[in-house]
């Protein structure tokens, strides 16, 4: 395993993690996330950390790629020598979620086409979807989308060819082998199989979202006629 | 108080909410980054401070205390109870004044600030509207918005009339401006076709806002396959997402995306792309990350002489409070010694 480090402009630049597995991957680069986050360096703004690289943001007026790619190469060696040493020393405890959803219907509109696309039926779509604990991967666009794996789906999962222009909150997508819960409406060209009644973000928390990358969440199939029974609940409330 | 007579688009906006890309958020904040800079400094604010940011739009209020304020970016006119007053320059309003800001011939924005700020819902760190999220401030016609400081209209102490002489500090508004960018980390995606960005102009495409703009013209095409993975994206990304138009990411961009980065506006160009109207064209232009680096220092230099040259001038007439306006401390890290030096004048108690 090596890192790349590739300017994105004068104010940024962006940490690739070759030579690695995508599992050994995605490891490295929220590894780094969190000893960054928790070791702040001058003028650097923050990290957004994704599968197979971080985009390092920075003020130009105090940093230069030149100087922090000096920083950065001894850092990352570091960490990353840190990481084989105590492969099972997480900074954190992860959480794990379950997220309560109404599949199909109007409430996910492509339910029907996600089946028959892969020649099942809606219910073993749910099942598949529902069987899993994911491992939320990152915090997407747009607002922290939790961005996790697809379903063990037997094949991928074409994007709808026109995006729709406005997907509800709290919206259950899959699009390619991935999977996403969108915690703010937002136009989308993924495939929308669920809605949750819970809301994803508490715009009173300090994070506005309750994951981060590493935390695990479980989707939970319920009846239409169970929503009304959970709204106003928060998913920083569902946690085990 | 400021009570809002015409509100046009009008948002409270700040430099941006840094926190957020980390936690999955847009930075978003004032798009014209060197003009609210410039607004905020004008006024002996700290450069952070919440502003207001015009978009192709009248505005007008009507001052409720004294207050000296200053307007930048693309302006037309200015005038205090139909006596027009300099752009680019701190200006005392009197107690009853009505300030009236009209839109400039060219360009899109305009940034207003007033001595001592307002004080404004905060979210992460930063009062910038996340249109994503549903936050931010606009203003609505008959709103009042507090002002933090009264400023007594700003004497000259021998002349009895104000007095400043600051220099030119506009950044000029082209009518087909050159957009300098740097080669983006995905540029071999686009093999010998990414040069065609500086080959012929591009047209912005009204379906262009804070998010993105969008540019018509003789496209790059990307030459690789395969899926690309979600990567951090840098505001100022091109990207090619259709064989319509490219895309010009700017502050309200999604942190993420699956998109080849061909190439990254510099932070001026970005100032300046904040600028361009729908319809209007602009040209590419390549440059090294080194002269893009040593711009930004320069601005920073350019912005910190301004800073102090101002701030004596406004002392000397009076004003007593300087670095006002911030309403949170900055994450805390170690100081270096290039930031944020300060005249003599915003030490004293």
């Amino acid at each position: 395993m090596r890192t790349r480090l590739a300017p994105c402009g004068e104010a940024a630049f962006r940490v690739l993690i070759e030579d690695a597995g995508p599992q050994d991957q995605w490891e490295a680069v929220h590894r780094i996330a969190e000893w960054i986050g928790a070791r702040p360096v001058p003028g650097v703004y923050g990290v957004v950390p994704t599968y197979d690289s971080l985009l390092v943001e920075f003020d130009p007026s105090r940093q230069t790629f030149q100087m922090l790619s000096a920083v950065f190469d001894v850092v990352l060696d570091d960490i990353l020598h840190d990481a084989l040493n105590h492969p099972n020393a997480p900074e954190r405890t992860a959480r794990r979620f379950t997220l309560p959803v109404v599949y199909g219907g109007e409430h996910g509109p492509d339910l029907g086409w996600v089946a028959d696309y892969l020649d099942i039926t809606e219910a073993e779509v749910i099942a598949l979807h529902t069987a899993e604990e994911y491992v939320v991967r990152c915090l997407g666009g747009p607002a922290a989308s939790c961005m996790i794996d697809g379903p063990a789906f037997p094949k991928p999962i074409p994007r709808l060819p026109d995006p729709r222009l406005r997907v509800p909150p709290n919206a259950i997508s899959v699009a390619g082998s991935q999977g996403v819960v969108g915690p703010v409406a937002a136009p989308s060209g993924w495939r929308l199989i669920g809605l949750s009644p819970v809301d994803v973000m508490d715009r009173e928390s300090a994070t506005l979202v309750p994951y981060r990358p590493g935390d695990t969440i479980r989707f939970r199939s319920i009846a239409p006629g169970e929503w009304d029974g959970l709204v106003g609940v928060k998913l920083s409330e569902l946690v085990a | 108080m400021m009570l809002i007579l015409t509100a046009g688009l009008t948002v409270v906006t700040d430099l941006g909410r840094f926190q957020g890309p980390p936690l999955g958020f847009s930075v978003n904040g004032a798009l014209d980054q060197y003009s609210a800079r410039v607004a905020n400094i004008l006024v002996g604010n700290h450069d952070g401070a919440p502003l207001l940011e015009i978009t192709a739009s009248r505005f007008s209020f009507a001052a409720e205390n004294d207050l000296l304020i200053a307007v930048t970016g693309s302006v037309g006119t200015i005038r205090i109870d139909g006596y027009t007053v300099a752009d680019h320059a701190p200006v005392s309003v009197e107690t009853g004044q009505i300030v009236t800001i009209s839109p400039g011939a060219v360009g899109l924005r305009s940034y207003l600030a007033v001595h001592g700020s307002f004080t404004v819902p905060m979210l992460l760190g930063s009062c910038a509207p996340d249109s994503m999220i549903g936050f931010g401030l606009r203003l609505e016609k008959g709103q009042r918005l507090a002002c933090n400081l009264s400023q007594a209209p700003l004497r000259n102490p021998s002349l009895d009339l104000p007095l400043l002489r600051l220099g030119p500090i506009a950044a000029p508004i082209e009518e087909e401006p050159h957009i300098e960018v740097t080669d983006g980390p995905d540029i071999a995606e686009f093999g010998q076709t990414a040069s065609r960005l500086f080959e012929s102009p591009y047209l912005v495409s009204p379906r262009s806002n804070h998010v993105g703009l969008r540019l018509a013209g003789h496209l790059p095409e990307r030459v690789s396959k395969g899926e690309v993975l979600s990567r951090g994206v840098p505001v100022g990304a091109i990207e090619v997402p259709s064989t319509q138009e490219l895309l010009v990411l700017h502050r309200g961009r999604g942190v993420t995306a699956g998109y080849p980065v061909l190439a990254v506006l510099t932070l001026p160009a970005l100032d300046a792309m904040a600028q361009a109207r729908p319809g209007q064209r602009v040209r590419f232009r390549p440059t090294t990350l080194e002269q893009a680096s040593l711009r930004q220092l320069d601005q920073h230099l350019h912005l910190t002489r301004l800073r102090e040259r101002c701030w004596e001038a406004l002392a000397a007439h009076g004003v007593g409070e300087f670095d006002v306006g911030h309403p949170v401390q900055p994450p805390q890290e170690p100081e270096l010694p290039t930031s944020q030096p300060q005249p003599a004048e915003s030490r004293l108690p």
